[in-house]
Parts: C-alpha cells; structure tokens; sequence
C-alpha cells in the first residue's frame, strides 16, 4: 500500500552516489554530502557507493522509514536510466513513486568535467539544491491506466518483420504485417545464398 | 501559395539574411553562416495569432 | 491505424498462378526483383516463391483499363480473377503495439564514377551479382558477365563502395558487405574452380560467429585479398575488359589488374520511408539516418516512443541472424505489453482549474493532440487519456489555471532559484527538453566529451514547457545567458509542440530588447537525443557568451524584468486576437 504522509512538515532525505568511481572520480561527493545537508528542509544526507545497488536502495528504505521522509532526491546518474528503479524503491518504502527526485551527477557532470574538481563539484552541489527546491513542491500524482488493444502491426514484410509476425502469432496474439510489395521477402528473397551456412534465401 | 521575403538575425553571430518564406511554412531554421537555431525573425509576422513586433528596427 | 491496401486487380482467392495471363501479355517492363536483368510483363508473379502466391497487374504499365486497348489477360483468364475496376481499400486496425521493420535501401553508386558504374557493362553491383549467380536468375546461374555473354574467368571485387566514406556523407560501416563478398568468392570458386578472384578492400571485418573460418577458406580456394580501394577503373573497348588501378598499401606500390568483371559491393542505407515511418510514430534518427533506440545497450529494440519496437535494418546494418534475433526481441518486448493487457501513463499529464480558467482557448489552439477541449463561453477541459504532457498549455496559459502534473510552476521557478541562488554570473542556465536535448546531454556524458562546467540544465518533458516567465526569472536571478533546447523540428517528441518554442523565443527577444536587456543572451538551439557533440560545443559557445555579460548588464536585466502589473492586461489583450 502507499501511504502518503501528510504535507504538513516537508522532510527530504538526499542520496549522494559515488557510483564507484564513476562520480567520486571527479566530484567531491563527501563535500557535496555536507553541502545537501544544509538545504532547506533536508533531514538527512547519506553517501552512498553504488546507490541503485540493493544495499544503496535498502539504505533509502531505511532512511525513509527512520528520518520519516516524505520526499527523496537521488543524486547519481540521468533520470532516463535510473527514475524506474528509485520510483520502485520509494515505492516500496511506502512512498508514493512521484515523491522521488534525481540529479544527474554523472552524465551531465562528472563524466563530461573530469580534471575540473572545483567547477564540476560546483555544479554538482547546484543540481543537488535544484533537485530539493523541486523535490520540495513534488505531489503525490496517481497514475491512470488504459486497456491496450491485444493486437500488434508489423511494418515490413522482410526477414525481420516476418520473424516478428512470426513470434508474435505463435504467443497467440493476433498480428497484421503491412507489406507495401506485391509480396513479403524483402531484400532477402532477392538473395541467392547467404552466409555463414550457405544456405539459400527463400 | 503566398511567398513574402522575411528577414532573419542570427542572435548568434549577428549574421542578417533575408528569405523568400511560404505561408504557413514550418521548417526549421539556422543559421546559413554559423547554423545556430537562434534565428530572430525581424519583419513581418509568422502565419499565427501572435502580436506583430512593434518595431521593425534591425540595429543593435 | 489506417493501412492502404493496394489494388491487385488480380483476386487473390481466385487466381491459381497458371500464368496464361502473363503469357498473352504484351507489355515488357524491367523485372525489379531480377534488378532489371530481366523482363516481366504488366500481369506478373514478383518471383516463383511469392507469397501470397498470386499474379498482380501494375496498372500504371499496363495498356488501360479500356478493354477496348488490350484485355487479352481477361480474355484468357479461365477462374475470372482479373478485375480492371478493382480499387485501393482503405483498413483501419486497431492495435497495441507496433513492430517497425522497414528494412534498407541499397546504395545506388552511379554517383561514385571513379567505378565505372552504369559507363562500363561489366561492372555490376553486389545485388545484381546475386541475381547471376542464382539458379532462379534471368541466366538461370550461368554466370555470365553482361557485354558478351561469356562466363568471367577474372573476377574483382571492390569493398565499401558507400560505406565509410565520409567524403560522400556515408562514414558508417554496412556491416554485411564483407561476408557477402567472402561469400561470393566461395560460391565462385566452388561452382567454377578456374576462376580468379581478388578483393580490393580497406579492412575485411569477419568479426562474428564462424566468419573468420569462412574468409579462412575463401583465401584457400585462391581468392587475393588485396588491401587498398582502386582509384580509377578503364574499359578496353574492344574486348569489354576492365583494368582497375591500385595502391596496394600493405607494399605501398602502385598495381594494375587486368579483369573480366567487376562486382562492388555496395553498402546500404536507411530505407526513403524512414522519414514518413518517423512522423507518423514520432520517432528518432540517429546522425547515420538509422531510427534512434531507447538505449543503445540496455533498451535495443524499444523506441522512445511506448509501444513502439524495432526490428533488423531500420535500427542499423545488421545480417540475416541479427535481424532474427532482434525480431524475435522485438516480439518479446511487444508481447509482453499486450498480455498485460493495460499501460500506466505517467502522471505528467495538464490539469486545468475551472475556477481561474479565463476561458480564452488558448491552450486548446496550442495543444499539438487536440488533447483539450473548448468552447467559446467555457472553461477549456482535458481529456487525459489523449493527453501525453508535453506542458505547452501550461507555458501558454496567462492566468495560471493550467498545472502541469510533476512539471508545475512552482517547482520549475523553484529550480531556476535555486540554481542561480549563488554566484549566478558564473553560470549559463539551460532548460532541456527530456526527449532530445537532455538526452543529448546525456550522450555526451555516455561519450566522454568534455565541456565547460558553468552550464546547469532543468530538465521540462519539451521546450514548449518553458514559459515565457520562467525565462524571465532566470534573468531576474542574474543568469548571464539562457539557453532553450528542444528537439529538432523533426524529432519533436510531442508531434510540434516545439513550434511553440519558437514562437515564444520571437516574444522573448522582443521583451528583452523592450527592456534594454541584449536580447542575444537568450539562445535557442535544437540538439537531438544523438548529438552529444554538438550539446558539448553548444556548452561552449554558451560559456563563450557568458564572459561577454557584465556585472553591469546583468544588474540592469534584473531590474528592467521586474513584473509589471500590466502584464495581466497585455495577456488578456493577446488572448482576444482572433487566430
């Protein structure tokens, strides 16, 4: 079930990454550390080395539990890797997955500024403050489900998408394969032999 | 289909061009010197609801 | 979905493929699937395997529809399967999910006239060497060179012939072309042990399953691997021979080899239907023209967009066991979503509060889904199913009555703020669309390109998302320079949300010359989900700019950017001009 504490006291917890070396190779994350911990509503600030790791994810879980945190903001790599896998956790700690927050230290920082300590720890403790200024005004949000129609189309009508419609209809979905040819093969049929075996195209 | 000639500047390099534009054209635009796409367009008024520039000035 | 089904003018469940139809015929066209080795008539089976197995007549070479011109194939047609009058058919389906498996385009390189191609008749490309050596060929696999009919004894074949060539815009590898030449050898050597064959090459890549023993045997059968691409080609006249020019740079020496034929294996290149696949799916291309994935490594057949999956050469050049591999994920992936049955959207959706809606439509003209609903007289109303958050109501709406679910106001201006908190002159602030720009920078990140650390991105789901007013405090917060970014015009994740984008920097530059703010230090730049490069170089050429602001300017900008009370007014003002 996910509960929602009530909004009446914000509490952030921050969770700085290392990822490995990946991040602490070029920011200094124990700075940044200290940093989040003087951000407005931040209860706690936790470093961690392989944060997405299960150790990294149950200290998150733990932290939530033991600080009462009603929103959290991972500090580590970009949202479109990582925002499913904390939205699961802080889901699981019983959060509601839109109360999670990240800041992209790696691909947007310590990977493209390495040899600039200074300038890259900088900047990693302003996306750490931008991802709580925003993490403080994160809501609670419900998402909303649509049926998805049991049917799949497949444009093309060569090896691959014969192989898919294939797949496809041998799991028993129903399937359409649009050909715009005369007929499906593709360049394929055009083949004679083709390697490694030798074996012919059609 | 209606064609005027429209002035862009480039807020990049300040690079001016003028070019014949279609009604109701939509293309991206850069910067035929420096390809930046901050291509301010000077004159006239694109094909929408928007406020026609007060001002036609090209200067600095 | 709608799908145009093609007129066959031949039933399908009537015709049994006898072919008397194609027997009486009287027009000769070009066979496309012999690569015009051959001919066909107007009423035709695409090749002896096709399926469905059925003779189609192509009216445009076809006499006419008046019987009167022709009709013999009617005349002849005993099961009365030809019908001139049929008509393209017009199918909707509905469907959950989408495998896009456009396949390539093969590389035409007639352009490339060093080669010969199309000047000398026995230079043919690696396509039409297929349809020769082949025992359902137009010579029935007698291998025979076109000029005069006589077999080849001397045999060459040039490598990379469109491929990793950057000077004609095609620096990525084919990836199939060298095992298709290795095999080609052997098919030649094993069919005709006297022949002679030589491979002019860059590099040979035998990289994958059992490919090194083939280029192993291909060596043994006598075939001559020489290293080095042929700088010109010559035809004897007289006798149709072909002598081609090289340095062979493992000597460094300059050769001339005298040939019967030669074959260029040609690379291949995302099909011309790409870009109609792309719009209509809002889809992405990488910078080789390829469609773009969600992840190059984790998320290979999935596109950015949810449902959509790809499968074999659309996504790059890959081989037959590729294409099957990656199909069959293609598959699994999209299996996986029908047997749930139901997809979550993710709560970025628009919501508008009736309450302070000033029931001006704006929002329902900009919206790129015709995702909100107005009426003159009425508050404008969302309807969230068709709803895909792009936030260019919400940039759009004056009377903040629009929330932007997980992307609102307040905690957009909240990062501004907090951002530009310290020490705002030394930074370049950025607003990044999710789908291409910050995706670019991302990329960049994945490709280790260094830039300046002074820039510091907000992520919104699109440019359109950034209001006016969000600019403008970033101004008011010192920022030196701002910089919008958006997805290319055709990439726009949101259909062309973007345009929105544009025409908010247009007011923007307007405000801030107004102002006596210099309007340069707001940038626009459109970088898409593969151009780390250029992310990095936009960095750069931003923090150029940066150290042009002064103290002085950026004092100036945040006083004369102070609201004004009669911004309510000038919005209302906007919002009565008629479209």
């Amino acid at each position: 079930m996910i509960v929602n504490p009530t909004d009446d006291e914000i509490r952030v917890g921050v969770f700085i990454c290392d990822c490995g070396l990946n991040i602490a190779g070029a920011v200094d994350c124990a700075a940044v550390t200290d940093y989040a911990e003087t951000l407005p509503d931040v209860v706690c600030a936790v470093r961690n080395k392989y944060t997405c790791a299960d150790p990294g994810q149950n200290k998150i879980k733990d932290a939530i539990q033991q600080h009462r945190l009603n929103r959290v903001v991972v500090a580590s790599c970009t949202p479109r890797q990582h925002e499913p896998t904390f939205r699961q956790c802080v889901r699981e700690a019983g959060l509601n997955p839109y109360l999670m927050e990240m800041a992209n230290l790696r691909e947007h920082c310590s990977w493209v500024h390495p040899g600039d300590w200074d300038g890259a720890t900088r900047k990693a403790k302003d996306l750490v403050a931008s991802a709580v200024a925003r993490a403080r005004f994160l809501q609670p949000q419900e998402e909303l489900t649509v049926p998805v129609t049991r049917a799949a189309m497949v444009i093309g009508g060569g090896v691959a998408g014969i192989e898919a419609a294939i797949e496809l209809g041998d799991a028993g979905h129903k399937v359409v394969l649009v050909e715009k040819q005369p007929s499906i093969g593709g360049i394929m049929a055009q083949l004679d032999k083709t390697y490694p075996t030798m074996d012919c195209s059609i | 289909m209606a064609t005027t000639t429209e002035t862009f500047r480039c807020m990049m390099c300040g690079h001016e061009y003028t070019e014949p534009v279609e009604k109701g054209e939509d293309k991206e635009r850069s910067c035929p010197k420096c390809r930046s796409n901050s291509i301010r367009h000077l004159k006239g008024r694109p094909p929408s609801n928007e406020p026609r520039p007060s001002r036609s000035e090209t200067k600095e | 979905m709608k799908i145009r089904k093609k007129a066959r003018y031949v039933d399908l469940s009537l015709c049994n493929a006898c072919g008397e139809c194609a027997n009486v015929c009287p027009v000769t066209k070009p066979d496309e699937y012999q690569m015009g080795l051959s001919s066909r008539r107007a009423i035709y089976i695409p090749f002896p395997q096709a399926v469905p197995c059925s003779y189609i007549l192509n009216m445009d070479d076809c006499l006419g529809n008046n019987p009167i011109a022709c009709g013999k194939c009617i005349e002849v047609c005993e099961k009365k399967a030809i019908n001139y009058d049929d008509r393209d058919e017009i199918v909707t389906r509905e469907v959950g999910s989408i495998i896009v498996a456009i396949g390539l385009d093969v590389y035409d390189p007639t352009e490339m006239d060093e080669y010969g191609y199309t000047r000398f008749d026995n230079v043919i490309t690696s396509m039409e060497f297929e349809r020769l050596i082949c025992a359902g060929g137009p010579t029935a696999g007698h291998f025979v060179r076109p000029s005069d009919h006589q077999r080849p004894k001397r045999i060459g074949f040039i490598q990379c012939v469109g491929s990793r060539n950057p000077k004609i815009g095609r620096p990525y590898c084919s990836n199939i072309c060298c095992m298709n030449t290795i095999k080609d050898t052997l098919l030649l050597a094993d069919h005709y042990p006297d022949v002679e064959n030589v491979v002019f090459y860059q590099d040979i890549r035998a990289f994958g399953k059992s490919f090194e023993d083939m280029f192993q045997r291909s060596k043994e059968a006598g075939t001559r691997y020489i290293r080095g691409l042929p700088g010109d080609v010559e035809e004897d006249p007289e006798t149709g021979n072909l002598t081609v020019t090289v340095e062979n740079t493992t000597g460094g020496q300059l050769e001339r080899h005298e040939l019967d034929m030669l074959v260029l294996s040609v690379g291949v290149q995302p099909p011309k239907d790409l870009a109609k696949i792309s719009g209509l799916l809002t889809l992405s291309k990488t910078s080789d023209g390829f469609f773009m994935e969600s992840h190059p490594k984790l998320k290979p057949v999935d596109a950015p967009t949810r449902g959509v999956h790809f499968a074999g050469f659309c996504e790059a050049p890959k081989d037959i066991k590729d294409s099957v591999c990656q199909a069959g994920a293609a598959a699994s992936r999209a299996g996986a979503l029908l047997n749930a049955g139901q997809i979550q959207i993710e709560a970025i959706t628009s919501r508008i509060d009736i309450e302070a809606c000033m029931k001006c439509g704006l929002c329902a003209k900009v919206c790129p889904y015709g995702a909100i609903v107005w009426e003159k007289g009425q508050p404008a109303v969302v309807i969230e199913a068709a709803c895909a958050g792009c936030g260019a109501c919400g940039a759009t709406c004056q009377f903040g009555a629009i929330t932007m679910r997980h992307f609102t106001d307040d905690q957009l201006l909240a990062q501004v703020r907090a951002v530009l908190a310290d020490d705002p002159q030394d930074k370049v602030f950025v607003f990044a669309c999710n789908w291409c720009s910050y995706a670019g920078g991302d990329m960049a990140g994945i490709s280790r390109i260094r830039y300046p650390s002074t820039n510091r991105v907000v992520r919104t789901m699109c440019s359109a998302r950034v209001s006016e007013e969000m600019v403008l405090e970033a101004f008011r917060c010192g920022a030196p320079v701002v910089l919008v970014s958006g997805c290319h015009y055709a990439d726009c994740h949101y259909i062309n949300a973007n345009r929105q984008t544009v025409k908010r920097m247009q007011r923007l530059w307007n405000t801030l010359e107004k102002a006596g703010v210099r309007p340069e230090r707001l940038q626009l730049e459109w970088i898409s989900a593969a151009e780390g490069q250029k992310f990095a170089k936009v960095m750069e050429q931003m923090e150029q700019l940066r150290k042009t602001v002064t103290a002085k300017e950026i004092e100036h900008a945040k006083q004369a950017l102070k609201p004004k009370p009669k911004k309510a007014a000038r919005a209302r003002e906007e919002a009565a001009v008629p479209s």
